[in-house]
Formats: structure tokens, sequence, C-alpha cells
């Protein structure tokens, strides 16, 4: 397996941390809580998954469980489990986001989730890399711009 | 391959419908939604390589949605919610050939159940 940088990945509770503080991050204030844990159980109900635990990570956001994909790469992992946050958010509210807005509230645009062309998980705004995933609040603050 | 079944059941009176839609050629891309009057699945591949989209808009109320999303047998996805559910499967977790099959419940205040799936070949 290997990160977005093509590293191998070496510590999987470590990997699993630096992509949940990147993700809760960008989803403070958004309403839902994210978890990521090994679970052996999920990916063959009721049969026995025979694959390492890294392929059986899973991300936990209320009563929705789905497959991480840290077996992808860090940061392919921590876009996949962005892009869930995001499309979590998108179905509880009804609405787009993270939508961004100026200083006078006129609205920006819809960011994205993008792990590439760059190879780290990212937030696009118009088709361009912004910021990766973990600093959207405080790019936004240094651009002047709010997330709502 | 393509196989999609939406049925409905009363949990009381037993299956009231079933309705089979698609021919086992089908593939995921561009898109495909069966619907009856119970509603209507999609699953849409932009084209090869590409991940699959997925929602469940029913035309009648439910209460409670149960889903699971599997992909070659290996759920990927798994939604208990009380509002009709969409997702999608990266192209990073699924392959050119590759199944994807969805499973789900939906559940009325009255405690019915209906029951929908959906199966196509990733192009």
């Amino acid at each position: 397996m290997t990160t977005g940088l093509h590293q191998p990945l070496r510590d999987l509770n470590a990997a699993l941390q630096a992509v949940l503080d990147r993700v809760r991050a960008d989803a403070d204030g958004s309403g839902l809580e994210v978890e990521l844990r090994v679970d052996p159980d999920f990916a063959v109900p009721g049969g026995v998954d025979d694959r390492s635990p890294i392929h059986q990570v899973v991300g936990v956001i209320g009563e929705h469980v789905f497959a991480a994909g840290f077996e992808h790469g860090l940061e392919a992992a921590c876009a996949a489990v962005m892009s869930v946050v995001q499309d979590d958010v998108v179905g509880m509210r009804g609405r787009p986001w993270p939508e961004i807005a100026d200083d006078d509230a006129s609205a920006l645009g819809v960011l994205d989730v993008a792990c590439e062309p760059l190879g780290i998980a990212h937030w696009s705004h118009l088709g361009r890399p912004l910021c990766a995933v973990g600093h959207l609040s405080a790019t936004c603050r240094a651009l002047g711009w709010r997330v709502r | 391959m393509l196989l999609a079944v939406l049925v409905s059941c009363a949990a009381a009176a037993g299956c009231a419908s079933t309705v089979r839609i698609g021919s086992p050629e089908h593939s995921c891309s561009p898109g495909f939604t069966p619907s009856n009057e119970q509603g209507r699945i999609t699953a849409q591949q932009r084209g090869p390589g590409g991940g699959v989209q997925w929602g469940i808009y029913p035309n009648v109320p439910a209460v409670r949605y149960v889903v699971d999303v599997f992909v070659n047998n290996r759920r990927f996805d798994h939604k208990d919610q009380d509002y009709p559910p969409h997702g999608s499967v990266p192209a990073s977790a699924i392959s050119s050939g590759d199944v994807f099959r969805l499973e789900g419940q939906a559940f009325n205040a009255r405690g019915d159940v209906g029951i929908f799936f959906i199966t196509c070949k990733a192009a």
C-alpha cells in the first residue's frame, strides 16, 4: 500500500489518527461526528474477511458505516472519508456543503473533494485546488471567506 | 450483467407486488434507472474506470431506509437513516468488470417494508 505520495503506510493507527484529525478539522461545525476503526466483520457480513486490517478500516458517522479505503493510501483514504462526510452533511442539511461566501455573504461556490491529480487530499474551488483537507477553515479565514 | 428488482411487501399482508426491470447485459455506465410505482433507483457511472453514484427516490413515504452497497460481494457501504439515501463508490474502490450491488429496505410508519435491489457491472 502507498500514500498519495507513494510512501509505504507503516503505522495504521497513526494513519487513522492523521486522517481523523484532518477530516474532523474540516467537518467542525457541520453537525456530524466521524470515527475510524478496524472492523473485521463489516465487509463480509456473517462470513470471514481474510484480508489484512488495512482493508478493514471503516468510517462511522452515526448509523452510517463505510469502507474507508486505507489500502489505497493515506491521502486517497483522507479524500474518500472527507467525501463521505460531505455527502452526509448534504443529506442531513438538504443543501450543498461546504459553500463558500465572501464578506458580504455573496456565494462563491461549493467546494469539491479530490485527491488527484495532486496525490494529496484537497478541496477544490471551481475546478482549482484550494487547500489540503484539514486546512479549510484557516485557508478561508486567510482569504476572507466564510464556510456555510 | 444487470438485475434489478423492486418489491413491495406489507409486513402483515405479505408481498404485494414484484416487478423485474432491466436486462442481464446492462452496464452501470452511463447509467441505469429502474423504476416502478414504488419509486426508482439510480446507478450512474460517467465512463469506464469511473466511480458509481447511486440514489433511492421513493414515490411512497417511508420513515427509515436501510441500505447496503457491495462491490464484488464485499460490503462497501451501510446506511440506516430517516431520509432517502444516496452515495457513491469512488473510482479507487471499483474497477472495470466489478459487480456493483445495492440492497435495501424502506419502512413506513406502520412497519410495512419495501425491499429494493439493483446489480450492474462497472464499465
